[in-house]
């Protein structure tokens, strides 16, 4: 078997389980963004574009911190699971999650701010309830916004390295993702292998962007 | 006694920083309120009020003997069933006309599936839209959209029927075209209609009652003939001098291409066009198409001449007078000059003769 593979499924899985969190997290907390008057809102929004910015040493060395069995996160989920979070699986994906977060979060938000309250109104004149009105006017309506944020949080995660690095190290099938790959061959001096995995990662980072943008256009919604 | 008995009263107070909404009306059982006021008087928030689209609404508001809201509970806008027709329609953009029409019919407890079909059916039609239903709301005009919001609002049996603004955003020629709609709905439906406005001359084609808004205030509720014509009625005043009767058509002549107009008072109005004998009509007069003479004039073109007495000189201003007459219990309105007021020498009590230069029917071409 091709020796990449290994690394490629692993960080397919990571990508796309994290995508998926990602949209059940990330759209209630975007929804909130958009319609909230709260103080507190630009707290919130600062907290969320936080990973933009911060370095993915410094975001990982927090998040180390937090999922080791000596926290009390990570002791929680030591006595509930009987695994550790550091280096492991699980650990990465909630790595992913928190890093990810705002590629997710603000295309959403900001579709979301666009649908505006005039035509959850008129559902609800309709009669429909909000979660009602939410799943067939809102989100219909913010799907550019859901296209984008699944793409660039799949997309992203797909390239993370400095916070896998810092919380799941570089084990084998379990936290050794292509971009710890590409940097061990590379280390190693096996440029070809190196090649073979980055071009794949490029190809599939261009195509997952492309398609974005050509669905994009094809799902705008005419008014 | 039947819950259809029972009347539907509103005591609504809406306290913001910077505005103030109050008002305390009665909603006809069938029929139109019209809600006039100038931009900014407050009507759309007192209709946001009714609908439940406001929050921190007090008051009470009795629908039948159903309470809506009271000190303890509102209820929420579902559950009030309102069919609400917003000033820019709010058509769902990703549905296509036939969706945007099941949205609220599916979502509607009251509806069952046979009897709605027909209802549907006949609801297209005379809004004239079943030729519309595969398209997207940005392939209408701005008419079609407006007739689409008002169906697919209907088709969820509300229990009344609230229109702000409805033809605002429309010009002249699709207000003219939307108009005999509203009319016919008005005919055909048994729920009330309250329809917001500022617009006078669609609230005379269209409403029975009126409620009155001014700075945020009630200022008027009654039945639209009182609403124009009352000395208390901020109506009735120089700028906005106009009077509606209710009649039947009694004759038709036609060589002339004329109808006879009866009210139930007695009088008799000739109106232009032939319509059918016993037809209800409603007749719109301008207080400036009407004069007044001391005399019955006799060699003149004018055919509507009518015994009335001036019951009451309602506004002075700007060199003209506005004149509140009665005539045998329909009361008009008649706008003259200040110079003829004093040459004529009338008060209220004078005998005089109405001239009737023009009338307007209602919507019945």
């Amino acid at each position: 078997m091709f020796p990449g593979f290994e690394a490629l499924f692993l960080t397919v899985k990571l990508a796309a389980l994290s995508t998926v969190i990602l949209l059940l997290i990330g759209t209630p907390v975007a929804w909130w963004l958009a319609r909230s008057k709260s103080r507190f809102k630009p707290i919130i929004e600062a907290v969320v574009a936080l990973p933009i910015v911060l370095p993915p040493t410094v975001l990982g060395f927090y998040l180390l911190v937090l999922l080791s069995p000596g926290s009390s996160f990570g002791g929680w989920w030591f006595e509930l699971t009987g695994q550790t979070l550091t280096f492991s699986f699980s650990g990465l994906v909630i790595a992913s999650v928190v890093y990810s977060f705002p590629f997710v979060v603000q295309p959403i938000q900001s579709a979301f701010e666009t649908v505006g309250r005039d035509m959850m109104e008129a559902a609800y004149t309709l009669g429909a309830k909000p979660l009602d009105a939410f799943f067939t006017v809102a989100m219909p309506l913010a799907r550019r916004g859901f296209l984008t944020g699944t793409v660039l949080g799949f997309a992203h995660t797909l390239g993370e390295f400095g916070v896998v690095l810092m919380v799941g190290g570089n084990i084998p099938g379990e936290t050794r993702v292509v971009s710890i790959a590409i940097y061990d061959h590379v280390e190693s001096l096996e440029y070809a292998q190196a090649h073979v995995l980055s071009s794949i990662l490029l190809c599939t980072a261009f195509i997952a962007i492309l398609m974005m943008y050509v669905v994009n256009a094809r799902l705008r919604v005419k008014a | 006694m039947s819950a259809g008995n029972k009347t539907s009263r509103c005591t609504i107070r809406l306290q913001r920083a910077d505005f103030q909404v109050e008002a305390d009306f009665v909603i006809p059982k069938k029929g139109v309120l019209g809600i006039f006021g100038h931009s900014g008087s407050g009507k759309t928030t007192l209709l946001r009020c009714l609908a439940g689209l406001e929050q921190a609404v007090q008051g009470r508001i009795e629908i039948n003997g159903e309470t809506w809201l009271d000190e303890t509970r509102a209820l929420s806008v579902q559950q009030r069933n309102v069919g609400y027709v917003f000033q820019e329609g709010r058509l769902f953009p990703h549905l296509s006309v036939a969706k945007n029409l099941a949205y609220g019919a599916r979502r509607c407890l009251a509806c069952k599936d046979e009897d709605e079909s027909m209802e549907r059916e006949h609801l297209l039609e005379l809004l004239n839209i079943a030729h519309l239903l595969e398209r997207y709301p940005f392939q209408l005009s701005g008419g079609e959209k407006q007739r689409v919001a008002i169906a697919r609002a209907l088709l969820k049996k509300p229990r009344m029927l609230l229109l702000d603004e409805p033809l605002a955003s429309l010009d002249e020629q699709r207000k003219q075209e939307i108009l005999p709609y509203l009319e016919k709905l008005h005919e055909e439906l048994n729920i009330p209609m309250l329809y917001v406005s500022h617009n006078l001359t669609e609230m005379l084609r269209l409403c029975d009652y009126m409620l009155v808004m001014d700075q945020g205030r009630q200022v008027f509720n009654g039945r639209m003939h009182d609403a124009l014509v009352s000395a208390e009625s901020p109506l009735a005043r120089v700028e906005s001098a106009v009077a509606v009767l209710e009649g039947s058509v009694s004759k038709q002549e036609k060589n002339f291409e004329l109808s006879t107009v009866h009210t139930t008072n007695g009088n008799r109005f000739q109106v232009p066009g032939l319509m059918a004998i016993g037809k209800r009509v409603r007749l719109i007069m301008f207080a400036s198409d009407v004069s007044v003479t001391r005399q019955r004039a006799t060699d003149t073109s004018i055919l509507n001449i009518i015994e009335g007495r001036v019951s009451a000189v309602l506004d002075k201003k700007h060199g003209r007078v506005l004149l509140q007459i009665d005539c045998s219990g329909d009361v008009l309105l008649s706008l003259i000059s200040e110079k003829s007021f004093q040459t004529l020498q009338l008060s209220p009590g004078t005998a005089v003769f109405i001239q009737l230069k023009a009338v307007v029917t209602r919507g019945n071409e």
